[in-house]
């Protein structure tokens, strides 16, 4: 009961989104098992969706309309077939596609500390762009989700790319693994934008098709020294 | 049938056979509301139309994330408005910044005739709370603001206001309490002359 009288007081900035993350845990675990809690969570949530239609009414600048028209033709349709991304990266629109994930490589590969060369890094990316790509297969859940490992027979390098991954919260990051006889070593962290494409330059001590397979999960930010969660994506290599 | 007279529903499943017009008709529809909530998070006219770009993007791509079973279209478009704007907030390290009431308020005619028919009820509540939400001493109001648009948690919130967190939690929860009521009494007494009390 005291659990209760205390909880109940956090429910209305619950409902808000505005609990610290061990807050909302210990809303939620009580949730569970309160009706009363249940039920006033659920009043505010509708307060929360009466609000947002309440934001100032703001016209949105003309054009976008014809803009949207524009890049619809520059991107996929919806609902990509399992194979989409290699189909993609074949589209006229790759040009603009390219070089947002040479961007998002270089970036990630800068906040991994880890650059060498970025004009290395470039033209790495550059033939491995024209390497044979593996399609991974993707775990239950995400179903909208693609990936790719582009690899050159005894390369310590190769490209990782992700395609329709939801964006993470905060103090997450995506990890991708090099697994050899059971064994899982740590080949990265990535983020993906706000459009879900994440790209990984994979720097491996050896040839990555000595591996036999790759697999990403989701870690706590900073990654983790062995996965934690289970695999989102993955395939043999 | 024209795509304009077409139900969200419809439409929905037009964006899911690949139909761009289906797409451009919600855009046409939605863009002013989306518009909105992304300015009002984000209070940069660039990276507002950049969000709400993206939106629609996202709905071209994976159209079928939209469950009808959880509620409206147009309350799940813009909830999803909402996060994204918060977002991009956060990784533009930005301040959430108080609503600048100023902006926003010319060409509502034009904005809400592209809302029909679809939602103007919702956003006519919606309009109303806002006003009731002016009711509230202006340091409720604020803390609900940063909490609601600005995406800003307990700690933080204690952080961005420079006060103990104890102050924080319990303003948030009384400016949110009063909001309720009030909102309560307004959409209870819709018809009545009678000023909320409380
Ligand atoms: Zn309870």
């Amino acid at each position: 009961m005291r659990q209760h009288d205390q909880l109940i007081e956090l429910i209305p900035a619950y409902a808000m989104g505005a609990t610290d993350a061990n807050e909302t845990q210990a809303v939620e675990a009580h949730l569970r098992v309160c009706a009363q809690c249940r039920d006033l969570a659920e009043d505010y949530r509708g307060l929360g969706d009466d609000l947002l239609f309440a934001a100032p009414l703001a016209s949105a600048p003309v054009g976008l309309t014809e803009e949207l028209r524009k890049k619809l033709n520059a991107a996929p349709p919806a609902a990509p077939k399992r194979a989409g991304w290699l189909d993609w990266l074949r589209k006229p629109g790759f040009a603009l596609g390219a070089l947002a994930l040479v961007a998002l490589v270089l970036t990630n590969v800068y906040w991994a500390g880890r650059v060498g060369s970025l004009q290395r890094q470039t033209s790495e990316f550059a033939a491995l762009t024209q390497a044979d790509g593996i399609t991974l297969q993707v775990a239950d859940g995400q179903t909208h989700a693609d990936g790719v490992i582009y690899l050159q027979p005894n390369s310590n390098v190769a490209l990782l790319c992700v395609y329709a991954l939801p964006e993470l919260e905060p103090g997450k990051t995506y990890q991708a693994w090099l697994v050899e006889d059971g064994r899982r070593v740590s080949a990265g962290t990535f983020d993906v934008n706000a459009d879900g494409y994440g790209a990984l330059l994979i720097q491996a001590g050896r040839p990555v098709n000595e591996f036999q397979q790759v697999g990403i999960t989701v870690e706590p930010a900073g990654g983790s020294p062995e996965p934690t969660t289970p695999r989102i994506m993955g395939g043999n290599l | 049938m024209a795509s304009t007279d077409m139900e969200d529903g419809e439409l929905l499943q037009g964006v899911a056979r690949g139909d761009q017009d289906a797409l451009l008709t919600l855009h046409k529809r939605y863009v002013n509301l989306v518009y909105s909530m992304a300015w009002r998070v984000l209070q940069d006219v660039g990276l507002a139309e950049e969000v709400t770009q993206d939106i629609f993007l996202k709905l071209w791509r994976k159209g079928r994330q939209y469950d009808p079973a959880r509620g409206r279209f147009s309350s799940w478009l813009l909830s999803v408005t909402r996060f994204a704007a918060i977002d991009r907030l956060r990784r533009e390290e930005r301040q959430p910044s108080p609503a600048n009431l100023a902006v926003g308020e010319q060409d509502e005619t034009a904005a809400l005739e592209q809302l029909l028919p679809t939602d103007h009820a919702a956003w006519e509540r919606g309009q109303h709370l806002r006003l009731v939400l002016e009711q509230l001493p202006s340091e409720q109001r604020q803390i609900i603001e940063l909490a609601y648009f600005g995406g800003l948690t307990h700690s933080e919130l204690a952080e961005h206001l420079g006060l103990p967190l104890g102050t924080v939690k319990g303003r948030l929860r009384l400016g949110l309490e009063k909001l309720r009521a009030l909102w309560l009494d307004e959409t209870g007494k819709k018809h009545e002359a009678a000023r909320p009390t409380y």
